[in-house]
Parts: C-alpha cells; structure tokens; sequence
C-alpha cells in the first residue's frame, strides 16, 4: 500500500521515538546468558542468539516448558535474559533503562501474553533464573536477582484493541505509558511510578496458550532501549510510507502476469523543517519527569552512529504507532539546509528515509 | 500464496487465533496450476554446497532470500543460474549434461571462513552443489532440479565482494573414456610390445552369431616358417620345395559378419599361448558381478589377412591377477602336403597375430547363456554400471528401465518394438576413445530408445515406438496460449532431420573394426512425391544389431518419422509448466498471428527453469504433421508426408 499521510497535530506525548539504543544488545555479542532453550533446542540455526540478529528472517525458535517453579504462579512459557550492563577488558558494567521495546517478525496468537522485567544493579553478578521469583511483592532483597521488577505485561489483544493492530502483522511495540497489566491481583510496583528505573539484566518472557507442545514460539528480533523522543520540535505534516512489494514478474499472452513473491518491505519518509539547531526544549512526561533536548543534536547523533548502515526502529506516531512505522537503514546519510538567522535561531531543514529492504 | 485456498502463511482468515500451519503441501502439477489461477507464487530456490538440504555435513546454504528450511537456515545472497537439461539430438549421439555458475555475495564476510586464510579452509573442488525449488520450510517441499560437483578447472573464483562456484552436472562423470583396464607389462611381463597398453574388452551378450567363416569345404593353406620347435614335428607336413609348414586356414575377406579378438599376452610351456578378450566381470562388494562366457565353439588366429585354424581349450581361461578371460591356443593345424592328412605344430606368437573366435556372455540370471543376455536394455544398464560406476539405486530411473527391458514380455507389442525375447543385441568395447555415455545413447537409438536425466535427475529412458505415445484425447498435459510469455513463442522447421529414405549398417565386429553388413534401401515414395519427386536419403548404422529382420523393422520407423517433417517450437511458460520433464508429451493450443496450432502433440525436448521461479523455457517438437496413432486425426491427412503406419517400399534391386 502507498500513499501520503497527514497529521495535523502533535501533542508533546506523541512526538517522533527512534530507538537506535539498543540497550538490550548489551556491551558484548554473548549476552544473552541464559534462556528457556537450553532443554529444548531445536537446532543451531534458530537458537537464542538471533534475538540480536537485524536479518529479522533469522529467528529464535523455542517450545515452551515449565518455569519460574518458585514464582507464585509458574508458567509455561519461553524466556530470555538479557545482560544489559555487563562489560569485558576493565569496562565498568551499568545499568540501562528500557522505554520502549519491539518484538519483530513473531508467530504470537492474540491469547499471547509479553512481560519484561528488569533486575538489578550494575553490580549484580550470578545470575540464576531458580531463584527468581516474579508476580510477588517487592520487598529489598540481598540478591537484587531474586526479585524481577514488571516494566510492562500485556498480551497481543490489547495492541488490537488499543493500537488497532492488525492481527496478522507479526510486529509488537511497546512503549512507556502504554496499557501495561493484566486485570488481576498483582500489586503495584514502585517502578510505575518513576521513569528511568534502570536495570543490569532484562528478562523477556512469552506465555501463549494456543500453541501446543510442538508448536514453537518464534521471534525474529527483539530490541528494547530508551529512545530518542524530539522535544516540542517534531517531523512535518507529510509523512510517506509505502510497503514495497519485492517480486519477478512475467508477462504472459492473453494481458495477465505471473509473478514470484519474495518480500514485503516498509519504507518511511520524514521532513523536518525549522529545527532550531541552538534551542534546547523541555517537555514533562506523564510521569511528571521532564527530559530537555536539542532535537537536531539528538538526530545528529543518530544519524552520525547509525549511518546507512544500521537498522533501528522509527515510530513517529506512538498513540497510531501500527499506522506507519519501519525498522530499517537510512537510505542515505541526511543532507541537511541551513538558515542563520541569529546566533540563538540556526534553523534546519533535512529529510530521513528509512528503508527496511537495506 | 494462495492455491486453492488450501494453506497460506499471510491470510489465515480462518483462523482468527492465528495458529499457523506449518506444514506445505509437495510441489507438484497440481500445486503449480492452482497457484496459477492466482497468478502468484512463492516459490524459492535454495543452493547447498558440500552435502544436501539439511545434512549436518553442509558447508554453505544460501537461498534468493532469508529463510528456513528444516530449522536450518538459509542466507540471501546467491545469484542463480539457468539450470537446463535437454534430450540428446535425434541421430547424434552426444548429450549435454548442465552446468551452473553460481555467485555468492560474501560482502560482509561471512564465508571467509572457508576462503583461503579462513580458520575452515576448504578448496571446495569436488564439493557437491545442489539446487532445490519449493517454498515453505518443509524439507518435503523441496525437489533437488540440479546436482553437481564443482569442477578442478577454475571451479572457485574469489572477488572482492563474492566468489563464484562453477559446477558440472553428477551425470557429466559419464561423459568420459571408457575406464577399462589395459594390458600392461606388470600384469603380462611376456607380452608384446605392440599389445600393451590395449584395452581389455568389455564384451556382452552373443558373439557366435553372424561369426562367419569361409566355406569349409575349401580348404586352403598357407605357408608358415615355424622356429626350434620343427624338431618335434612328423615330416609329412613339410612343404619341402620351401621347408615351411602347409597351415590349415579359412578363407576371411567379405566372410566375417560376427566374432571377437583376443590379443597375446603370454605362454605357458605344456599349456598354450593365452589370448587375452575380455574382463571377467565388474565391480566388488554388493556391485560385483562375474560374466560367463559360453564355451568356445571356433577360434582362429589372424595373422595379416590370413586366418590360420587352430587348436585351443574350449573352455574359456582366466589369466592376469584380476582374472580377465583368454583363449589359450596350443597348436596350428598343419596339411599334409601329399596326403592330404592334417597334423599339429605349436603355435609361436608373430607380431601382429590375434586370436578371433565366437563365444556368448551371459551375465544376467542364471549360469547359461540366455534371454536376458541379448536385452539391449540390459546390456546397456551393465555397460552403465561397469563402465560409468553408476548405481542403480541412486543413478538410474528403474521404472523406465524396468518397463523397457520388459517391453513385449507381458502385453503383446509389434515386433519392431519387443525388446523382451525380441530384439537381440550384442556389444564389444574396446576402444580407447569410446566415451561411456554417448556410447550408451548410441547403443539404445539402435532400437529407438533415448536415454536423459529426467525430473528427479536420474538416467531414464524413453522411445520413438508410436506405441507409447497416448491419442491426443488422453494426453493429460495441456499448454494454453494463456500460459506463454508474450513474444516467447518461435516456431522453427527442423531442416536437419528430414531424410525419406535409408537403409542401415548393421553387425560390427572387432575383427574389421565396423559394420559389416547391409540391409536394402527402404524409400517412403509417399514422402519423396510430396515434395517434388525429392528422394533425400540417409544411411543409418545398427552396429550392435546383428539380425537382419530387426534391422529392417528399425530403419522403417525412422524413416516413417523422419520423413514427415517437423517444427521445433522455442517457448517460454509461466510456472504452472516447471515440473515439465524431457520427453513428456503435451497438446498445445497458440493461436496469434501467422502461427494457428490447435490441440497438436508435442514432446518436450529440452527444458530450462528460470531461476527466479516464474516460469520454464522449453524447446517443443511439434507432430503437427504427424499421425502418431489410429485415433488421432490431423487437419491435412491427405497431404501429410509420413504417419505412423507409413507404406515403405523395399528396393531390392539397384
């Protein structure tokens, strides 16, 4: 599908959100250090490991078991831990806050539940899912491991009714603010009230009832990070975004065509005019936290690490983020028109194409 | 994709939970036209080097797209070749086994590995190549449409940003000399010169037929100066106006129609000179196999243009330490210059002199020789095997084979055609140059049998007998004009095999190194009318047919084909026709322009599938002016210059 979209108004909360941080990479390729797969590999080509692997095609296969048997409620689901903090050669470990994560290129059934959670400190070390107890009330523990803190749960229903997504696109994005619980008797977490709670290890973890046990859970990426959110300051009203549909096609006799299927690829297209390239800009978040920026610095620094050369995850509009979206490359590095006004008021005018197929 | 609204990964309207299915159904004609009828498919190609499409022994798979097959996964990046397979052309005897150059894109690297410098080095020469077509991720649904192995000579080409595997089809080891043993001076230290490094024959099914000598009643003799060994020897047969020994011998030139040789290799002092002809059998393990040559009948020694008789051990020796058989020849036979009597003197080898004699090989079923000995299809499946190292299991299409070798043993069928009990043929190889696989085509045309690599990339076989070809009506496979790429059709008259009259050279034997007898010319006079009184006539050779009825039968039917004049048609269809195998027969309809061709049979001669999986190219031979059968009817009947039952006529007198 093709077409020109136009957005007449922004409000602060709906600015564009890049996430180009992927905390959840971590600092090192390994570090993803444990996962529900150990019992059940299912082969070598669809192991954990391509959770981080940006060919969304290349995905984690796992069936799912029984965990969490110290939990109040064990389930039967897959999981993943992610050590986001941890570092090698003298690097000090950190933490890491995770704002809006993505589940790309999945096979989940509406009946799907996602729940993130967030452990520990930067020192936190020895990590063993046995002692995790999650669904339970927080209390200050000698092992920050023992007690995962929910950062969000919601199951692939609310998206449909809440972001009107389609049920056959096989993406999820979840961001701060969003529906986060289950209507039951689960208390509320300290972390619902801040922003910016900031963890060493993320657990992702995926209950869907509908699959049997022969029937694999997949997921072809997973990202999680803090994104970039512009300021007051936003992309233009003419947004363009195209699904581009990859194919050979023949002509026959008789004014038909046949043509062989290959891909589906989003592209995206958003002018920013006006960027006042000295002024910082504050907003407050729900929250009551205000975060400050320079927007064009902050796309800058984007553009400047990710190049053309690797991918992130584009939402310009998060309350109709299904609408147009993509995770891709830019097309080309931003050429960006300057207009000097005064000191205080250098104002830019660029474009940013993503483009999936890259 | 959508086919028949059976099962599709993108649009589960059915299943509002979103439980997928995961499981495709095999790609097969019935597949491909229902996804047809949606214009769409999504069909995928998938390349595997070292091992085949899931074997843990794989080195690289790389696909047109990411994907999994098997929980196994496939890179993108591969430019894919045309991968064609065509039938050999009518009355050559050569075919074309494919190639591929395949592209890898190791841009960011990711093969380094196995470049030169990589921690897994491999020189990937000989390494399996194999190409898949299918869609989805069960192993099921995928059909291996080329296997190869990548060649020595430039087989691995490096570039900056991708290296290229150049490969040859599996069955291209066939398209080479014969891997018979030789004589060799380890094996036979006492041979001669002039005989080592000969081939030893592979000789199957009966040689005593046609082995022809001069009439016995004349008895003519040569003189031969014998060595030391007069001594020993009566003095009547002394010519003594020369001192020489009056030899037995028959009378050769123009005679011999049959019969095989036997080169010197050595003597045993109080047992005989041996005469090696032929390997004793083939293969070890489960794939040995020992022939058992008949008892021998009449052997002679050759010497210039003389045929001297002699005395020799019926039963058939085996010498060398792999056993290849010999006769061994003890005595000439002398004539006693007054009386007439016949004597004895040894036999002493001279340069030159070859044994030829008359023997059977059975190598089929039980110990005598039999049936299934003079098979042509048997014969040419040993030939296979022994010469090609083929494996029936792995290599050959034994449903074809099998329905060949049994043509006529269970249904009634014409004579021309009885390969079972029917047809006998025979075969020497001895040729250094002999290449294993045209030999094979060439042997089975005889009997109008075509060998090719079928759809599942096995030699199989297929004929000319009209017998086998359905009535139209019956025809299942059909091609619309719907179905054809635009500006693909070309239609193209096919000069090259036209002739109206012929006769055929039969019966070679080794002794004269070629076919020795003749049949009479055979002229379609319908044929020669119709165009103006033009006789074009061809000489066909039979040279492992030795019966002169079966040689006839075969050159009238090549004449009542290719007296008719056909068109080669070049198209290219959509993928509905990639399952398309060489020799299949379809009707085909295209009405555009100059070109009106309504329901006319045509068999497929040459296939090659596009490698982005939209469609197939094929080469059509079009028997549009040809009455295959009775029930099959065509526009100008009258005019038509050849049927099925074309009227020869047989001149017996030039």
């Amino acid at each position: 599908m093709t077409g020109t979209v136009k957005q007449e108004n922004y409000s602060a909360n709906q600015n564009l959100r890049i996430l180009w941080e992927k905390a959840t990479d971590g600092l090192k390729w390994q570090n993803i250090i444990k996962s529900s797969d150990s019992s059940t590999n299912l082969g070598v080509d669809v192991a954990v490991i391509n959770l981080k692997s940006d060919i969304v095609e290349q995905v984690w296969r796992a069936n799912q078991i029984l965990s969490f048997a110290n939990s109040l409620t064990p389930k039967t689901c897959v999981w993943v831990v992610f050590d986001a903090g941890g570092a090698d050669n003298g690097i000090d470990s950190r933490t890491c806050a995770v704002e809006m994560f993505a589940l790309l290129n999945h096979n989940l059934s509406k009946e799907a539940t996602i729940s993130v959670y967030g452990y520990g400190p930067e020192s936190t070390s020895a990590f063993t899912t046995e002692n995790v107890i999650i669904d339970a009330p927080y209390t200050e523990r000698d092992t920050p491991q023992q007690q995962g803190y929910l950062i969000a749960k919601f199951t692939v229903q609310q998206h449909i009714d809440s972001f009107n997504l389609s049920e056959y696109d096989n993406n999820i994005i979840w961001s701060y603010g969003d529906p986060n619980f289950l209507a039951d008797a689960l208390p509320t977490y300290p972390y619902q009230d801040t922003i910016n709670k900031s963890f060493r290890y993320f657990m992702l973890v995926i209950e869907d009832p509908k699959k049997t046990d022969q029937q694999y859970i997949e997921v072809g990426r997973f990202i999680g990070g803090q994104p970039l959110i512009m300021i007051e300051e936003n992309f233009s009203a003419n947004v363009e975004y195209q699904e581009v549909s990859f194919k050979d096609e023949v002509q026959l006799n008789g004014f038909t065509s046949i043509a062989n299927s290959r891909a589906l690829k989003k592209t995206l297209k958003l002018t920013f005019e006006h960027l006042n390239s000295r002024k910082t800009n504050n907003f407050t978040l729900d929250t009551g936290d205000t975060r400050s920026a320079i927007n064009h610095k902050a796309l800058r620094k984007f553009s400047g690490y990710c190049r053309d050369t690797i991918k992130s995850l584009v939402v310009p509009q998060i309350n109709n983020r299904y609408l147009f979206y993509a995770y891709g490359k830019l097309t080309e590095m931003p050429v960006e028109g300057f207009d000097y006004v005064d000191e205080e008021s250098i104002y830019v005018d660029m474009t940013l194409n993503w483009d999936e197929a890259r | 994709m959508s086919y028949g609204g059976i099962y599709d990964k993108r649009y589960l309207y059915k299943d509002p939970s979103r439980y997928y299915i995961y499981s495709y159904p095999i790609i097969s004609d019935e597949m491909l036209k229902a996804a047809f009828s949606s214009t769409e498919n999504q069909l995928e190609l998938c390349v595997t080097i070292g091992g085949e499409l899931i074997a843990e022994n794989t080195i690289i798979r790389v696909a047109d797209r990411n994907k999994y097959v098997g929980f196994k996964f496939f890179h993108g990046g591969v430019d894919l070749p045309k991968i064609d397979r065509k039938m050999p052309d009518f009355l050559a005897s050569n075919i074309q086994f494919s190639e591929a150059d395949i592209k890898i894109n190791n841009v960011d690297g990711r093969f380094n590995k196995f470049l030169i410098g990589g921690a897994e080095y491999t020189s990937f020469i000989n390494s399996s190549i194999f190409v898949y077509l299918g869609f989805g991720e069960d192993v099921a649904a995928y059909k291996p449409i080329y296997k190869g192995f990548i060649t020595s000579d430039a087989g691995v080409q490096r570039e900056l940003k991708t290296f290229n595997l150049k490969s040859r089809d599996v069955m291209s080891t066939l398209d080479t000399t014969i891997p018979l043993p030789r004589i060799s001076i380890e094996e036979f230290p006492n041979a001669p010169v002039d005989n080592i490094g000969k081939v030893i024959p592979l000789v199957l099914g009966d040689w005593t037929a046609g082995f022809k000598y001069g009439d016995p009643t004349i008895d003519p003799t040569v003189n031969i100066k014998p060595s030391s060994q007069l001594q020993s020897v009566s003095v009547k047969n002394i010519d003594e106006s020369t001192t020489e020994f009056k030899i037995k011998t028959v009378e050769m030139n123009g005679k011999i129609s049959g019969g095989i040789v036997g080169y010197y290799v050595a003597f045993i002092n109080g047992v005989g000179s041996y005469f090696v002809i032929s390997v004793g059998g083939r293969g070890s393990g489960p794939q040995a196999l020992t022939y058992r040559p008949s008892a021998i009948e009449q052997c002679y020694i050759k010497r210039g243009s003389t045929m001297m008789v002699c005395n020799f051990q019926a039963q058939v020796a085996v010498t060398g330490a792999a056993g290849y058989y010999a006769v061994v020849v003890s005595t000439l036979v002398t004539v006693d210059v007054e009386s007439g009597n016949e004597g004895t003197l040894a036999y002493e080898y001279q340069s030159g002199d070859e044994a030829i004699l008359g023997v059977k090989y059975s190598f089929t079923g039980a110990n005598e020789f039999g049936i299934e000995d003079s098979n042509p299809v048997n014969i040419a499946e040993e030939f296979l095997i022994a010469c090609g190292r083929l494996s029936i299991q792995d290599d050959l299409d034994t449903a074809s084979w099998d329905f060949y070798r049994n043509k006529g043993r269970y249904t009634a069928v014409p004579p021309q055609s009885k390969i079972y009990d029917g047809i006998k043929m025979r075969l020497w190889v001895g040729d250094e140059k002999t290449n294993v696989i045209n030999h094979t085509i060439s042997f089975l045309k005889q009997v109008r049998i075509e060998v090719f690599q079928n759809n599942d990339l096995n030699l199989a076989l297929r004929s000319f007998h009209f017998e086998d070809y359905p009535p139209r009506a019956e025809i299942p496979i059909k091609i619309f004009q719907q179905e054809i790429v635009e500006t693909s059709f070309k239609p193209e008259l096919d000069k090259q095999n036209f002739f109206n009259s012929a006769d055929g050279k039969y019966s070679f034997t080794p002794i004269i190194k070629g076919s020795t007898l003749s049949t009479n010319l055979w002229r379609n006079t319908n044929s020669i009318e119709k165009i103006g009184g033009k006789e074009i006539s061809k000489s066909i050779d039979f040279p492992d047919l030795y019966i002169k009825a079966d040689v006839d039968n075969q050159v009238t039917e090549y004449i009542r084909l290719f007296s008719a004049g056909f068109e080669v048609i070049s198209l290219q269809l959509g993928f509905s026709h990639l399952l398309r195998d060489l020799g299949e027969v379809a009707v085909l309809t295209f009405n555009v322009s100059g070109v009106s061709l309504n329901q006319i049979v045509c068999q497929v001669r040459s296939v090659v599938i596009e490698p982005n999986g939209t469609g197939v190219e094929l080469k059509l031979l079009s028997f549009g002016n040809f009455q295959l059968n009775a029930s099959d009817t065509l526009p100008n009947q009258v005019r038509n210059l050849s049927s099925y039952n074309q009227v020869l006529t047989e001149v017996t007198n030039v």
